[in-house]
Order: C-alpha cells, then structure tokens, then sequence
C-alpha cells in the first residue's frame, strides 16, 4: 500500500519512521491505494508477523483517512479510498483474530478461559 | 463510547531496560504536553465545538491521543523491566521509584503529578482550536527533546511516529480553524446580522 504525498509517493515504512519536518502550512495529503498487494494475507500464509504488521498498516491507514475526511467531508476520492480501506481492515482483523487471539473482547471464542483476560495471548503493553 | 482493541497503535518492543530514559520520557505520558493532556483536552472540547467539523475532529484527535497515551506507557514500563537496585541508583530513577516502583504514573519528568490547569477547554471555538495548535506544536517540541536525549532505535521508532502524528495533528486543527474563520467571515457578511 502506497501513501501519495503530493507528487512523491512514500511507503507506509517511510510513513511512519519519516522525519517530517514542520512547515506550518496545512497541507493536503492525498492518498491512493496500490491494487491488490492485499490478497496476500487472505489465505492465511503470511507469517505471523506480516498478519500484525498489515493490521497495524490497515488500522493506521483508516484513523489517518479518518482524520482527513473530518475536515474534508466532501472529498470523494478520500472517501471511497477510507471505503476500501475499512473493507481490507475487516478481513484482515478476521484473519489476525484467529491467529493472535481477540482484538475485542467479543472475539473471545466460548473456550475457557475466558480468552480476553487469558494470558494466552499477552496484553499489548508486554513485549 | 469507548471500546479497547487489544493492539497498540504503533509497536513498542524495547530489548534493552533504561529507568534513565524512562525518567524522561514520562513526561509525555502525565506531563503538560503530553498524551493525557492532550486527550483530556480534546475530549473535554469537543462538547462545545459547534461544526461538524470541530466536533468530530475534536473526537477522533482526541481518541487517537488515548492510543498515544497507551504507547507512552508502554515505553516507560517495558524500560524498568528487568532492573535491580543498582541501576535504579544510577540511572537517576529513584526519586520515582521511591513513590511508584516501576509503576507507570502520570506525571511529569521533574515528578510534578498530572495537573489539569496545563490544559484549558473555554468553550470559545477560536480560542480552543487556537489552544490545540500550540498544544501540538508543545508535543512535538517534547518529542524533539526525547529523540535528542535517546539512542537506542528500539525508543526512537515509536517516538518518531508519535512526534509524526503531533505534526499531522497540527495540520488538521489548522484546517478546522480555517473552517470556522471562514465561517464566521460569511457570516459577518450577511444581511441583517445581529451584533
């Protein structure tokens, strides 16, 4: 998945390690989604790390739309890219649900334990 | 409402234990410009914002400053794993120590305790929108402090991407203020305005 930042097109990696420096203009970001690099994760044969990494991407894709759509609620291309977004972020907490245990308490399967306050799966505070 | 999603944001995973960085960088978690600030802050403006606009990104500001605050946290508890006494004399960590252990409290790096009179919530739509870029620009003076003081990548990564939303923050409040400028500007405009 591609963030298009003005004519530079930066990797969400480069997004999220980049030292953006503060030009106190209030810019627009643009955004634009690769085409389908995300059927990846669907049948389940990503390690365990790109499953969580690809959810993190997905989750900061969608809060950081999210934010752009509040104070631009009328950009259509905005919001069908935070559509596609949301949709690509549903599977891809499905499929990160049933090997990483529950994001929600109500992912919590009927086994007990009760799963969500197992430590079956660790709480995200511990390493 | 508010519901909790088992992940953190952005990863924190720090290999190496430092009650001296952690000093520090508690700042951000109960300090007066970091994440519990700055999310009670917005969270307690959004009552009064009087746009759609304002409104929700006064909600949605202020719930990712929650997940911020988590971060923080989650820093200065994974840095005081693993430590004895020794290091928490040499670190410089033991006027905290002494109250909290290797508890995670909100205050801030000199050991004041959170105190509310950092943040103010007026009511007035320009002065608080005006209140939130300073705060953002605060944030992310303080993250500028923390990058300068640490070394270990394991810190500076989520750091970076804190002080990156800091900045990104300050972009979207700019636009709301230019909303409600623009508004008010329209409005002052129109016929038979009352004064």
């Amino acid at each position: 998945m591609i963030y298009r930042k003005s004519e530079c097109c930066i990797t969400p990696d480069e997004l999220l390690s980049e030292d953006i420096k503060t030009d106190g203009n209030y810019g627009e970001r643009r955004y634009e989604m690769k085409k389908d690099d995300d059927d990846c994760c669907r049948e389940m044969t990503c390690p365990n790390e790109n499953l969580s990494r690809r959810l993190s991407e997905l989750q900061f894709a969608a809060i950081d739309l999210n934010l752009y759509l509040d104070t631009h609620p009328c950009d259509e291309e905005a919001l069908a890219m935070f559509k596609k977004v949301c949709k690509t972020l549903e599977s891809a907490k499905y499929d990160y649900v049933k090997k990483h245990g529950p994001l929600k308490a109500c992912d919590s399967s009927d086994k007990m334990p009760f799963e969500w306050a197992s430590d079956e799966y660790k709480w995200p505070w511990e390493k | 409402m508010f519901m909790y999603e088992k992940k953190l944001i952005y990863p924190v995973k720090i290999k190496n234990p430092n009650p001296a960085l952690a000093k520090f960088i508690i700042s951000q978690y109960g300090g007066p410009n970091g994440e519990l600030a700055a999310s009670l802050r917005y969270l307690s403006q959004r009552f009064s914002m009087p746009t759609p606009e304002t409104r929700a990104i006064l909600n949605d500001i202020g719930t990712e400053e929650l997940s911020h605050l988590e971060m923080v946290g989650a820093i200065v508890h994974q840095l005081t794993r693993n430590i004895d006494s020794d290091i928490v004399k040499k670190s410089g960590f033991a006027d905290y120590f002494m109250n909290h252990s290797t508890g995670v409290y909100p205050a801030n790096s000199t050991g004041v305790p959170f105190d509310a009179t950092a943040i103010a919530v007026t009511g007035d739509v320009v002065a608080d929108l005006t209140e939130d870029l300073a705060a953002e620009q605060k944030a992310r003076l303080v993250y500028d402090n923390i990058l300068r003081l640490a070394d270990d990548p394991d810190v500076r990564e989520p750091i970076k991407f804190l002080r990156a939303r800091e900045v990104v923050h300050f972009q979207r409040f700019g636009e709301a203020l230019r909303l409600i400028e623009d508004e008010l500007r329209h409005k002052a405009k129109g016929i038979g305005m009352k004064k």
